[in-house]
């Protein structure tokens, strides 16, 4: 299928909206960290292409890739938001699988780093600004430059995001009726266990001791070996952390059960 | 316990509750960082604070421009207890300037530290895990689901935060902090994380082994049946483990694992030992 000019730019307008330093969807909790996820991003995005199930398909994977992420102040992370709203409208459009479109996640997370640093440089314009506003007693100018000043951070979120999909899109959909099969084979065992990057991420957080990484076999015994699904493995995870819960409460309680 | 005089009103606390929880990050660059929302913040309620006395507005906006980082979203007690202070202060209470800038400093760090682990680190991976689980074959529910429970939840618990600060000041500090029962829901928040995240490794990663032996017509050696026999998914389980020893014991990047990964791929699609 074909991206139209009017669907790129929602998708675009979409991903500005639910960057992490944007305040108009009603900050970063509604934005950022809730229709910002790709799962979330991905029913949206399968709303304005028209393809509500292939593009649930393709965040799913995405998502699972950057399940892990934390971004800590200050530090440059993989920019999910971009290739959130890059390689789900791109695999939709041309009919990618998720281990492809999950490794060109990858690729445009890595390469749109180069925007951190501008950015912030960019950012600093507003913000001396709003110093210079107080210094001069210009009070409710100086209140209101956190409003305006945001749109520093449109210019890098919606123009790259916009190009990428509308002049993206032929580009990606020669390459995939172009690609030998052998190419195809190879992205496709490339991108086939990438999650377990992410998990990986989320594993260094979660396991305190090596006996933890008990209760991730669990789980993945449970599916592998009984072939549970998954409202019944987070029922087997509830109990026995409410198991959990219990004794180090009598622990702490000195011992008296 | 003596009443201190205040200026503090619901009305003022949900104006400035939503003011920070939309602007905190607006204009974050890494020489102020979230200063920029609390000048905002208070900026918008300098008439409520000090009613036609130019003066002391630019005085109040002026000690929020310096650095201020923390996770916004449960640090958001911090802007709070802040606001609290800044409350008994315009209604006349002695309030020192440096005590307003020394407590935003202390708490800034913890609350940076424990948000970041507890809600990306923690709540959000764990809801997203599941939310995959239900969006599986493309269905929308689990989209749905994590919005619905992740504002349910989160709404209300920002909201107590900072209106908690608000009303107790700095010893609401304590609440969070200091509670021992916080170390035990983490842990057991861990337990169902770490076994939701087992079973979506194992749902969703693929790692074939493509080799087998086959003479005349007959597949004498299919390494794959064989190994998946032994228990099931063992590749991509082992696959799972080797990826969380790079990272966490090797201190390996991400950058560094996917170079890995795409060698492995070409290595093992030659080889035939791999298959799509």
């Amino acid at each position: 299928m074909q991206i139209s000019l009017i669907q790129a730019v929602l998708i675009a307008l979409l991903g500005y909206l639910t960057y992490i330093h944007v305040p108009f969807l009603g900050g970063g909790l509604v934005g950022w960290y809730c229709i910002g996820r790709p799962l979330v991003s991905a029913m949206f995005i399968g709303i304005i292409l028209g393809n509500v199930t292939k593009a649930m398909e393709l965040g799913v994977y995405v998502q699972l890739i950057f399940i892990g992420l934390v971004t800590p102040g200050g530090s440059i992370a993989p920019d999910m938001n971009l290739a959130t709203y890059v390689a789900i409208p791109l695999g939709v459009a041309a009919n990618m699988d998720g281990a492809a479109t999950g490794a060109l996640s990858v690729v445009v997370a890595n390469v749109a780093n180069v925007m951190a640093t501008p950015c912030y440089a960019a950012t600093m314009i507003p913000v001396n600004i709003q110093k210079k506003l107080v210094a001069d007693g210009k009070l409710a100018q100086a209140a209101a430059v956190p409003v305006w000043g945001n749109f520093v951070k449109f210019l890098f979120r919606f123009i790259p995001t916009f190009l990428c999909i509308y002049f993206g899109q032929t580009g990606i959909d020669w390459i995939v009726t172009n690609s030998p099969q052998w190419l195809i084979d190879i992205m496709t065992i490339f991108g086939n266990p990438m999650c377990l990057v992410g998990f990986a991420i989320l594993l260094k957080l979660m396991v305190k001791k090596p006996t933890d990484l008990l209760y991730f076999t669990f789980g993945f015994a449970l599916v592998g070996a009984l072939g549970l699904d998954m409202i019944t493995v987070l029922i087997f995870g509830l109990v026995i952390a409410l198991i959990e819960f219990k004794v180090g409460r009598a622990a702490k309680k000195g011992g008296a059960m | 316990m003596t009443q201190k005089n205040t200026k503090l009103t619901p009305a003022l606390m949900r104006k400035s509750y939503l003011n920070w929880m939309m602007y905190n990050l607006s204009l974050y660059q890494p020489e102020t960082m979230q200063a920029p929302a609390l000048v905002k913040m208070f900026g918008d309620i300098r008439e409520d604070l000090y009613p036609g006395d130019a003066e002391k507005q630019k005085d109040l906006m002026n000690r929020h421009l310096p650095f201020f980082n923390t996770e916004p979203f449960l640090g958001c007690i911090i802007p709070g207890i802040v606001l609290g202070m800044e409350a008994e202060k315009a209604a006349g209470e002695d309030v020192p300037d440096d005590l307003i800038t020394a407590i935003k400093s202390a708490l800034m760090g913890p609350f940076a530290g424990i948000g970041d682990a507890l809600l990306p680190g923690t709540f959000i991976p764990i809801l997203l895990a599941i939310a995959c689980g239900l969006s599986q074959n493309g269905s929308v529910v689990g989209a749905i689901f994590y919005m619905v429970v992740f504002l349910g939840v989160m709404i209300p618990v920002t909201y107590f935060l900072f209106t908690k600060g608000c009303e107790l000041g700095a010893n609401a500090a304590e609440l969070v902090l200091g509670n021992d029962i916080k170390d035990d829901i983490i842990n057991a928040l861990n337990i169902v994380g770490l076994v939701v995240v087992g079973c979506i490794a194992c749902s969703y990663a693929r790692f074939q082994i493509g080799f087998t032996y086959v003479k005349d017509g007959v597949t004498l050696v299919d390494l794959n049946a064989l190994i998946n026999g032994v228990w099931p998914k063992l590749p991509v389980y082992l696959m799972a483990m080797f990826t969380y020893w790079l990272m966490a014991k090797k201190n390996w990047g991400t950058m560094k694992v996917i170079g890995l990964y795409l060698i492995i791929a070409i290595v093992g699609y030659f080889t035939g030992f791999l298959a799509p």
